[in-house]
């Protein structure tokens, strides 16, 4: 059965200029995403892992449209967004929204939950003050919260309560594809699972699309059907999360999935642990970018880049052991 | 909610601040002589039941002048404040807002216009394209343009990196509303304590502006154009300029611990 493509990104580049200190010196730059491309079938929850500063937030930043990209295309429904014009952009972001990390600072302190609800529909123009209200009032109901929340300010909420009506208000426009930006990473556990279960729920429910932004291994293995894994800007691995777990190919995955605290540990006897720092991604390595760090490096990984390619049925990875 | 406090300050503020404002109000329906009204008969009287503050050189009752002149007070400063506020809250939003290039434009901008001494910039302005009062307001509207603007703009600063400004523009809500409706909200208050100081100050300039002859025309009363009417008198009829001095005194002072007050008030750390 062949599965429709929702979103498409190709070779996405992303890089951040530094500021000039210097008259006359030579702009360099932050090689944030390099040569990115992967797709999202209509449905799916893809999983996007990575150590903190791999680009995992900024690719998710550049696909809801908050920043552009520097060289790339990415494509959503068959329509390239770059060239949509102003009225075409915002029915895309009718389509795309977006749920953030830190719960507490997503909601804007001076307005009332009801009135943060409503914005979405305002800005597009559906419906009538009642129609607004009535429709926020159902989407409360939705997620468990009584009528009387309407009235409440963001200050008045836990942590777990705030992302809750983050995801609200994500799903406010009904989107066919929602970017997770680490949801739960700010909450405590047991909230997490609630959290985690009620975006499956609604998954179900509105037949939703997630890119899931997170680097905790076992929630993304919980939510994804698969996963790609980003290391300094690059996705090195991409794969159905039963591949990527059971069979990890590229040996950044490998000691990523054996850092994950296991109850049995002999699961992965053989650990395979990194050593040293990520380097700086202002001169990231002219090869492969883990060969710094790599236990099996070779000599053409110092040079070459290695390309993604195909090993297994839609396994993907980006490693000169495996060409 | 918790009880806030209130500083000492605030309650002297907001006293005088009513008791000025009901002064204003008082002087649009009723004031105990017409200003204008001159009876060389009873020129510097001294204050008496007939004319609680005296009388003036040409014998108008200086109570009802005073209670005029506030009108004049309060409209320059509302105005001039309003001009000030309108323009700063634009510049500076659009600055703080966009940043980079437009931001370092636009900020220069207002340093140059700080770089000119206010009173002085209103003189040219008044010097320029004539006397009276809607001149007068212009110019010291113009001059408070950038405190407002620096204010605004680094409020924008603040609120602008977080996140439910990149929520709003995942939404798709327009920039000039998220400005407008999701960011000023939250930079509003350092403004309010920034139009009760320049209140007073504005005050104070057009008193000054009067004083000088710029301002407000005679006949029509002015608080610091009694006080340079009266300047030649001052030892044969003291209360003549003690009365307008006291009030621009008041004023000034009264804006003023106002606004200080109410900064402590939103200030969380004390």
């Amino acid at each position: 059965m062949e599965k429709e493509i929702l979103l498409e990104v190709k070779d996405l580049k992303k890089v951040f200029k530094t500021p000039k200190s210097k008259l006359f010196e030579k702009q360099s730059g932050v090689r944030a995403i390099h040569e990115v491309s992967f797709k999202i079938y209509k449905g799916e929850t893809f999983g996007l892992v990575g150590e903190s500063g791999c680009g995992k937030s900024t690719l998710g930043n550049i696909i809801g449209g908050l920043i552009p990209p520097s060289e790339g295309i990415i494509t959503f429904e068959n329509k390239s967004i770059s060239t949509l014009d102003k009225k075409e952009a915002k029915s895309l972001s009718r389509n795309i929204q977006m749920i953030f990390q830190d719960p507490y600072s997503c909601l804007n302190p001076r307005k009332k939950i009801g009135w943060i609800l409503e914005e979405p529909l305002r800005v597009h123009h559906i419906g009538t003050k009642k129609e607004l209200r009535r429709t926020v009032y159902e989407m409360l109901h939705e997620v468990g919260f009584d009528k009387s929340y309407y009235n409440r300010y963001p200050h008045e909420l836990s942590g777990g309560q705030r992302q809750r009506i983050g995801i609200v208000c994500s799903l406010m426009l009904h989107p066919k594809l929602i970017i997770a930006d680490e949801p739960v990473s700010a909450l405590d556990v047991s909230v997490q699972a609630t959290i985690l279960n009620l975006l499956k729920d609604l998954q179900e429910k509105y037949q939703l699309t997630y890119l899931f932004i997170s680097h905790d291994l076992n929630v993304v293995e919980y939510m994804s059907d698969r996963i790609g894994v980003m290391y300094l800007g690059q996705l090195v691995e991409l794969g159905r999360v039963e591949d990527l777990y059971n069979n990890p190919l590229h040996p950044y995955t490998r000691s990523l999935i054996s850092a994950v605290p296991n109850v049995y540990d002999d699961k992965y006897k053989n650990k395979t642990s990194l050593k040293g720092e990520v380097p700086n991604a202002m001169h990231p390595p002219a090869g492969c970018p883990l060969c710094t760090r790599c236990p099996e490096c070779m000599n053409q990984c110092k040079t070459i880049q290695p390309p993604l390619i195909e090993i297994e049925h839609e396994h993907y990875v980006r490693c000169h052991k495996y060409l | 909610m918790k009880k806030r406090k209130y500083s000492f300050n605030f309650y002297i503020g907001i006293v005088i601040v009513a008791f000025l404002l009901g002064i204003v109000i008082v002087s649009f329906f009723y004031t105990p002589y017409t200003v204008t009204q001159m009876n060389i008969g009873k020129k510097f009287l001294k204050p008496c039941w007939e004319h609680l503050l005296g009388t003036d050189h040409f014998g108008r009752d200086i109570l009802s002048r005073i209670m005029m002149g506030s009108q004049t007070a309060f409209q320059v400063g509302l105005i001039s404040i309003g001009i000030g506020l309108f323009f700063g809250i634009l510049i500076g939003s659009i600055a703080g807002y966009y940043g980079g290039i437009v931001d370092e434009i636009l900020m220069r901008i207002m340093d140059a216009v700080i770089a000119f001494p206010g009173l002085l910039f209103a003189l040219m302005f008044v010097a320029v394209l004539g006397q009276g009062i809607v001149n007068t307001m212009i110019a010291l509207g113009i001059m408070s343009i950038p405190q407002f603007a620096r204010i605004t703009r680094s409020g924008f600063l603040q609120v602008k990196p977080l996140k439910y400004i990149d929520m709003a523009k995942s939404i798709g809500v327009s920039n000039f509303r998220i400005m407008m409706v999701h960011i000023l909200p939250n930079v509003i208050s350092p403004l309010i304590v920034a139009c009760s100081m320049g209140f007073a100050s504005a005050v104070l300039a057009e008193a000054g502006l009067s004083y000088l002859g710029l301002g407000v025309q005679p006949p029509n009363p002015s608080w610091g154009r009694m006080l340079s009417e009266s300047q030649m008198y001052l030892l044969k009829a003291p209360t003549y300029s003690i009365v307008p001095g006291i009030f621009i005194t008041l004023s000034v002072l009264g804006f003023n611990l106002l606004g200080d007050g109410i900064s402590a008030i939103r200030d969380p750390r004390k």
